[in-house]
């Protein structure tokens, strides 16, 4: 190496980094701030189905929710309170990347919107933070910077149910519970960040929800034990029903609103969707980074309206947990999902329940086909044929394995997806399918 | 071994793909684990420019994002059938690319924090 000449030529490329940080910083700005008002809308529209003195009682009992899967909060507070909780959550997580200085990019997007989904179906301001604390302590025990492992900490609230079930629903005594399940909590959140960079090999990316498949793997330790003490967690599939008028409505509005904004920033175009459609979304694939802040949000919006046609056209119902599996998608469209990879999911989800033995409008049918979507790179990477074979395979499997882990991870359809991805697509591959991504 | 090390093994690793990818196969490797950044520069001989030079640039020279690196760096150099070239953007810096006399040479910088 000619050393003079390198160093001359990284100076000049740390100066034009410098710049570069500079312009980005502002749009930092501007991201956090939409991002902020996309969770304060959240908040605010409890006070559309509730009073305030409903609220505040509302999140109480959430509080106090066992929340293992499938716990809707709608029905154990009620409709305000959920998605003041909601957008509660969604603030926290995006305070805390604020906070450590973390770019609003697609893992963040992708991990506040998913916070605010499962807020309204198990996660709480009690349940999340004994795991947050947990990976934090990580943090110090490996002398890195909490920023590092933001990513864990956040995703790893899939584990708030292990918290909450601990603390509320094996009837030990109240305090000691509540300590024991704190203590747990944060056990669980201290082992994630190994775990999760370690798992994302298994399925190599071809499942989005990674932290789903180590949350699955470290509820199922978790529960094993508790079993073998005789502590067992009872079948729960509590969701409301008869909100469709209200939230098609609210959801229309909702994404209406996401998809002007991603149209004004993208220099009032549509222009790159193409583009971004010929992403596999395999992790990692950050549109904001790579398509900008403004096409991530068009492509967000036309993924909600997707789901929510979905769940409309089958005939499903707007609940909690239905609504979570919509704000997941949404909060990966800017982390590798898109229209293309998409459908083949919901096809071969649909498909699935058209042939097998649970209903295609039933809530655990319509959570496996907007959860599926976790396999969406299956699809973006071998094509759509592969993708329908997936959701296929992957809704016969997240029916199985949920017992596993008794609930305790929130996302279960990422725990399935962990190991329909490993097992199908080292199938593909020998099969030499893989397109591979149009460029990065 | 320290993480960071590992990281070092894997950014090389995932270099090597790429030049694979292209077919090159006579490499010069040269890397410096400085105490303020490690530096890896990989140059081999190309008849033609690669078409995905500029987007490499781009993506290499892309901002730092340290979140992804705990998570997900385990992917980086692991698979022989995919690529992981905006993950090694996110763990790098900044990087040099040229193609100059049939010679593709890039250099990425990472600071050790």
């Amino acid at each position: 190496m000619q050393k003079s000449t390198e160093y001359k030529s990284l100076s000049i490329a740390r100066a034009l980094k410098k710049e570069e940080i500079d312009v980005m910083k502002i749009e930092e700005r501007v991201k956090y701030a939409i991002m902020t008002i996309f969770a304060a809308i959240l908040a605010g529209s409890a006070f559309i189905f509730n009073n305030l003195s409903e609220i505040i009682v509302g999140m109480g009992e959430i509080a106090i929710a066992p929340s293992i899967l499938v716990t809707d909060y709608m029905v154990v507070g009620n409709i305000g309170a959920s998605l003041f909780n909601a957008g509660i959550l969604m603030l926290i997580s995006i305070y805390l990347a604020y906070k450590n200085d973390v770019n609003m990019n697609g893992p963040v997007i992708a991990a506040a919107f998913t916070i605010a989904g499962f807020a309204l179906f198990g996660k709480n301001l009690f349940n999340i933070w004994p795991v947050i604390l947990g990976v934090y302590f990580r943090s110090i025990y490996e002398r890195e910077k909490f920023s590092k492992l933001l990513l864990p900490a956040l995703f790893g609230t899939a584990l708030g149910p292990l918290v909450s079930q601990v603390s509320f629903g094996f009837g030990l005594h109240p305090v000691l519970a509540i300590i024991f399940g704190i203590f747990v909590g944060i056990l669980a959140g201290f082992a994630l960040p190994p775990l999760a960079n370690h798992f994302v090999r298994f399925h190599q990316g071809f499942n989005l929800y990674n932290i789903g498949f180590t949350a699955g793997i470290t509820g199922m330790v978790f529960m094993a034990i508790f079993r073998s003490f005789g502590l067992d967690n009872p079948n729960t599939l509590l969701v409301a029903e008869g909100l469709n008028r209200p939230f098609t409505i609210y959801f229309v509005i909702y994404f209406g609103f996401m998809l002007m904004i991603g149209f004004v920033l993208n220099n009032r175009t549509f222009n790159g969707y193409a583009k971004l459609m010929n992403y596999s979304g395999r992790l990692v694939t950050d549109f904001v980074s790579l398509n900008g802040f403004g096409l991530s949000l068009i492509n967000m919006a036309l993924l909600g309206y997707l789901s929510m046609a979905y769940v409309l056209m089958v005939g499903g119902e707007f609940n909690g947990p239905i609504i979570g599996g919509m704000f997941t998608i949404i909060g990966f469209g800017a982390f590798g999902k898109h229209l293309k990879n998409v459908w083949p999911l919901f096809v071969g989800v649909y498909i699935a329940s058209l042939l097998k033995i649970w209903e295609v409008n039933s809530t655990a049918a319509l959570l496996a086909a907007l959860f599926g979507t976790t396999l969406a790179p299956i699809a973006g990477g071998y094509g759509w044929f592969f993708g329908i074979i997936a959701g296929l395979v992957h809704m016969a499997m997240v029916m199985n394995v949920g017992g596993l882990h008794g609930g305790m991870n929130l996302y279960n359809n990422g725990f399935s997806g962990g190991f329909v991805a490993a097992i199908l697509t080292p199938l593909f591959d020998s099969l030499k399918r893989f397109k591979g991504d149009a460029d990065y | 071994m320290t993480n960071e090390r590992m990281k070092a093994i894997k950014i090389v690793d995932e270099l090597i793909a790429y030049f694979f990818a292209h077919q090159l196969t006579d490499l010069t490797i040269d890397l410096n684990y400085g105490l303020s950044q490690l530096e890896i520069s990989v140059q081999g001989s190309c008849d033609q420019k690669p078409d995905d030079l500029d987007q490499l640039k781009e993506v290499l020279n892309s901002e730092r994002q340290e979140e992804l690196e705990e998570y997900y760096s385990s992917l980086l150099g692991e698979s022989r059938n995919y690529h992981e070239l905006n993950l090694l953007g996110a763990l790098v810096d900044s990087a040099d690319i040229s193609y100059q006399n049939q010679q593709l040479s890039i250099t990425v910088y990472r600071k050790r924090s």
